[in-house]
């Protein structure tokens, strides 16, 4: 394989028009995330102590509490975890249903992916066919667009980017 | 230290609702004075408190203390949340055992942003916890589309309906159960508004597998409960009722998740199997067992959390309790009568307090047509391990 290949094997794939979503709150701790979403990566936080990789984002390393670590480029692919088809926006559920500007992005698929590195990352979830609906299906990683214009990171089915091959 | 603590004091906002046209602070009084006239007891006598904050606004404990003239020497406060409920009564139990306070009032009021909470300034919805860096305790996340609770307990809801094959009328019989109780219950907000499966059926899905009756509505409304020692409640002339057993919240990586029971997978946790124990710290305390509880009370803001807790606690074995709810329902003649008040779901969203109050209404025997019959020994139990067990019976 050559090092172009190997790289993009591991790009996030930008979608467009496919629903601006609420942006992420970026801070200095967390931004190397984020920059890297915006670079087209995912990276996740490998602990330099005892190398566990690590998710949700921490300071330090739950299993030894180190706070050395490198941000590590994953694979970004891996199965359904679950998913749920949220269709429009229900009335008058404030603080339970949709905040702005979710109910103009409905109908949308959120969930889980249990990504091809071990971890689990939240993320919308985009398909046309349905069939991401059902655990174990096949995504990978893409940018979404967001109100704001930060770019933040979802994943896609098969039937609107190629999954498991190169970029 | 052996717990020796009694609920001598329940009391209620007059009702609850989005158009009471009242603060937190006045609904708070309501509630307290309730609960000092139930108890036969001086406000002067109130030397602890235990309070949260609502949402978007509740009252703070000085705020509650300055306005109502109380003499407080122990405080607690924490945030209106159902996860809190036990935890509060558990605080109060402690604290009258312990001696650091002799009548403690476990109140709480809360007002809706489509209540009274209109009038006030809104949370900045930043603050949440779904936006904290690493997603919220819901197992949502905000900024991928699941905010706050809704899309958390849909998620939950469908890795059980995907693990275990549950079906739309299973989760029917949870909310068509609770409006069963609610219609028995004067106080509650959806009394005179019956369901059926096929209501529920006929009813879209708006989050994920969840339908309008899955899902409970924030209302105002406030609550207020006096606990003290068993030998200051002899002195009152109220029935017994003592808090036997106390256990807390469980919390690790594999077991956070608020909508979930642990096994499930939820949040970043890995699934796997899951059999209850025999036997838990809160019977153990209590010296009972679980076959001894007769009627069961739960954190129910989404209607799945009837199947979390019956198999996180062995009412069920895993995956068991779906077709359980829908076979044997929660009502007086289930052999588990489960939410008897109507739950969140039908009664209305007191964060669980409400669930407490009818508890002992239930082992007071004044429950009217709902009562459980013979009640002497009722759980509050949650999917997240926080439980209390209530009784008549001295120990």
């Amino acid at each position: 394989m050559s090092t172009k290949e190997a790289a993009d094997h591991l790009a996030l794939i930008p979608l467009k028009g496919r629903g601006r979503g609420l942006p992420p709150l970026v801070h200095p701790e967390i931004a190397p995330f984020w920059n890297s979403v915006a670079a087209g990566r995912l990276s996740l936080q490998r602990c330099k102590a005892c190398g566990t990789l690590r998710f949700p984002l921490a300071p330090r390393c739950h299993t030894c509490l180190s706070a050395s670590y490198d941000w590590e480029v994953i694979d970004p692919r891996g199965s359904v975890n679950v998913a749920v088809l949220n269709p429009s926006a229900p009335e008058g559920m404030p603080r339970i249903g949709l905040e702005p500007p979710w109910q103009d992005v409905t109908p949308y698929i959120t969930g889980a992916v249990d990504m091809d590195c071990g971890i689990r990352l939240p993320g919308r979830i985009i398909c046309d066919c349905n069939q991401a609906r059902i655990p174990g299906t096949r995504v990978r990683g893409v940018i979404l667009e967001t109100t704001d214009g930060t770019p933040v990171y979802g994943f896609a089915h098969t039937c609107v980017v190629e999954v498991d091959a190169p970029a | 230290m052996a717990i020796d603590a009694c609920i001598v004091g329940i009391g209620t906002s007059h009702a609850v609702g989005l158009e009471l046209g009242q603060t937190p602070l006045a609904l708070q009084f309501e509630a307290f004075t309730a609960s000092l006239e139930d108890a036969g007891l001086d406000k002067d006598l109130v030397d602890g408190i235990i309070t949260a904050r609502g949402a978007p606004s509740g009252v703070d404990y000085d705020e509650f203390v300055v306005a109502a003239g109380l003499n407080v020497r122990w405080v607690s406060q924490m945030w209106s949340h159902g996860r809190w409920t036990a935890s509060a009564l558990s605080q109060a139990a402690l604290a009258v055992s312990a001696g650091v306070a002799d009548y403690v009032a476990v109140t709480n009021s809360h007002v809706s942003e489509r209540g009274y909470g209109r009038h006030l300034t809104s949370l900045d919805n930043r603050l949440d916890e779904s936006f904290r860096d690493g997603g919220g305790p819901y197992s949502g996340w905000a900024i991928h589309g699941s905010p706050g609770a809704g899309t958390g307990a849909a998620l939950v809801t469908q890795q059980y309906m995907d693990r275990y094959g549950a079906t739309p009328a299973d989760l029917a019989a949870v909310a068509v159960g609770h409006r069963l109780h609610a219609a028995r219950n004067p106080f509650a907000l959806l009394r005179d508004d019956p369901l059926t499966e096929a209501d529920y059926l006929a009813s879209p899905e708006i989050l994920g597998p969840l339908r309008s009756p899955d899902i409970c509505r924030m209302i105002d409304g406030a609550t207020s409960l006096i606990v003290t020692t068993s030998d200051r409640a002899a002195e009152l002339d109220v029935p017994f009722v003592r808090i036997a057993g106390i256990e807390g919240i469980r919390a690790s990586r594999d077991n956070y998740v608020f909508f979930s029971r642990p096994g499930l997978g939820s949040g970043i946790s890995a699934p796997s199997d899951y059999i209850a124990p025999d036997t838990s710290p809160v019977y153990e305390m209590a010296g009972v067992s679980r076959a001894d509880i007769d009627a069961l009370y739960l954190y129910d803001p989404f209607a799945h959390m009837v199947w979390m807790v019956m198999e996180r606690w062995g009412f069920c074995k895993e995956g068991e309790a779906a077709s359980y709810v829908r076979e044997r329902g929660i009502g007086l003649d289930s052999p588990l009568p489960i939410n008897t008040n109507g739950g969140l779901l039908a009664e209305g969203h007191l964060f669980g307090y409400g669930h407490l109050i009818e508890m002992t209404r239930q082992l007071r025997g004044t429950a009217g047509d709902r009562q459980v019959t013979d009640a002497t020994v009722l759980q509050w139990a949650n999917a997240w391990g926080d439980s209390l067990i209530l009784t008549n019976q001295r120990g």
